[in-house]
């Protein structure tokens, strides 16, 4: 009641008088935030007031926006104008903040399905930072792949998805510095990772059919074999023209 | 409500000298690390770098080939010494232009080569567990860490010229080949005919690490004629005949 009311003045009074208030907690902006919601224009800019002069680093005071902005009810936004960065309706589309491109993803999947399908530069070049054809370092469908062969595993009774984790990052670093120290041009590691990912597909689907076979018949050795060699061969192409050798 | 109020009045007056204090740590905790890191980057540049690296990794498909075939057969060749050449970064031609020159390529490849076979073999025999590719390299390595570990000290003890520690692990991975095979005979030959296998190519390897070390350790002199050193050469002998045993321990 009033007491909560003459808490929050005191902290106005003192944003009111310009004092940088650095020596506010992230636990003392809730009531803030409460009196934002229940309160009048004045608190509001005195609380954005607040939140553009506090002295952390960019870390801080974008967390304390971002869980700012989640209070704050969308017809507020207009008022925050200038002084913060992320304004709702001017974020760009969050897939594509996020770097996830479907087309891409599907047609490289596709491109390592057919093993006789060549591969061409621009399945693996996108736009990078500065705009020129930089390989592609899309993580996402390495990742659901990872995942997919450990679902497949699950479907054997073994939970191993640690094992490919780790296997996997060792395999990735080791690969990324023979690469690097063999070449001249060399991969990033990120670009390895997404390369070796895709082509770990054909192992995805051994492994979903090996889950109605035994593992050491004749058939699973043909099998196998004949997987390993077309996921190294899929490799193999993609890092070639990745690297530009 | 009065709870929330009195709790921030009891914080108010910390705030303030916590937050600056904590900005100081922050910075000169950041400060001690960027030092900190530059020293030991230094530091470990001297031993190894990326260029040096490079350096043993300089192969092409001709080396590799001509060098397992001297790794499996180094009985007729006449002379193990290393080609000098100035402007390379270890004073000695790349191992693209000279075959007997040591390089990481053949033996990071072998010692994957082996750890992928040990898996391969568990795997026929029903008893795979991850686990065995984590605790192969680790003996491996362990392996390859007390061998350099002989190495330096003996090179240090006989006075041998200054050479690079990635020398000594190229040498120390070059039995890897040998085992493979070794391996590779006792999972399609069976048990017999990896004994053989085995005498053989470390019977190869021991000549082929004979051969490398002395002409490592003793270095044609000025005058082009070889020196002798009855203590190196048995400290060479010793280390030659080490190799059987070390690459049986690895092969089982």
């Amino acid at each position: 009641g009033a007491s909560w009311k003459t808490g929050n003045s005191v902290e106005l009074r003192a944003s009111d008088q310009g004092e940088p208030l650095e020596d506010q907690s992230m636990y003392e902006q809730q009531p803030k935030l409460h009196s934002v919601v229940m309160g009048a224009q004045q608190q509001n800019t005195g609380n954005l007031q607040f939140m553009d002069t506090s002295a952390y680093d960019g870390r801080y005071s974008s967390t304390g926006q971002a869980g700012g902005n989640a209070f704050y009810p969308s017809e507020y936004s207009g008022n925050i104008g200038g002084n913060l960065s992320t304004n709702f309706e001017d974020e760009p589309p969050l897939l594509e903040e996020l770097g996830i491109d479907f087309d891409k993803i599907k047609q490289k999947t596709l491109s390592v399905l057919n093993p006789l399908k060549k591969v061409t530069k621009e399945m693996i070049y996108s736009p990078g930072n500065d705009g020129e054809p930089v390989a592609d370092s899309d993580m996402a469908g390495p990742i659901l792949i990872a995942l997919m062969l450990g679902g497949a595993m699950l479907l054997r009774g073994k939970v191993h998805f640690g094992y490919i984790y780790g296997v996997g990052l060792v395999g990735c670093g080791s690969l990324w510095l023979v690469m690097t120290l063999m070449s001249q041009k060399g991969l990033d590691i990120y670009q390895t990772s997404s390369i070796l990912g895709y082509s770990l597909l054909p192992m995805v689907l051994l492994a979903f059919f090996s889950a109605f076979f035994t593992a050491t018949g004749h058939v699973m050795t043909i099998l196998t074999v004949v997987t390993v060699a077309w996921c190294t061969i899929r490799s193999s192409d993609m890092m070639v023209v990745a690297m530009d050798v | 409500m009065r709870r929330h109020q009195t709790h921030e009045q009891r914080q108010e007056p910390h705030e303030g000298f916590d937050n600056a204090m904590l900005h100081m740590a922050a910075s000169s905790g950041a400060q001690f690390f960027d030092s900190g890191h530059r020293m030991l980057q230094d530091n470990v540049q001297q031993v190894v770098s990326m260029g040096l690296l490079r350096y043993y990794f300089s192969v092409d498909t001709s080396y590799v080939l001509n060098k397992l075939v001297l790794l499996l057969w180094p009985f007729s060749k006449k002379s193990f010494h290393r080609e000098k050449e100035a402007s390379s970064i270890c004073g000695y031609m790349v191992p693209r232009e000279d075959v007997n020159s040591p390089d990481l390529y053949i033996p990071s490849m072998a010692f994957v080569t082996y750890i992928v076979l040990c898996g391969l073999n568990q795997g026929w025999e029903h008893s795979f567990t991850p686990e065995v590719l984590g605790k192969t390299a680790s003996s491996g390595l362990t392996v390859l860490v007390l061998e350099v570990l002989m190495l330096k000290l003996g090179f240090y003890l006989l006075e041998g010229p200054a050479t690079s520690f990635l020398d000594f692990v190229s040498f120390s991975g070059y039995k890897y080949v040998g085992i493979v095979l070794s391996k590779l005979a006792y999972i399609f030959l069976g048990r017999s005919l990896y004994w053989l296998v085995w005498l053989y190519t470390g019977a190869a390897m021991s000549y082929f690490m004979l051969k490398t070390v002395s002409a490592g350790l003793l270095p044609p002199n000025a005058a082009g004629a070889p020196q002798r050193s009855q203590s190196k050469e048995y400290f060479v002998l010793g280390l030659a005949a080490m190799q059987l045993p070390v690459s049986w321990f690895m092969g089982l």
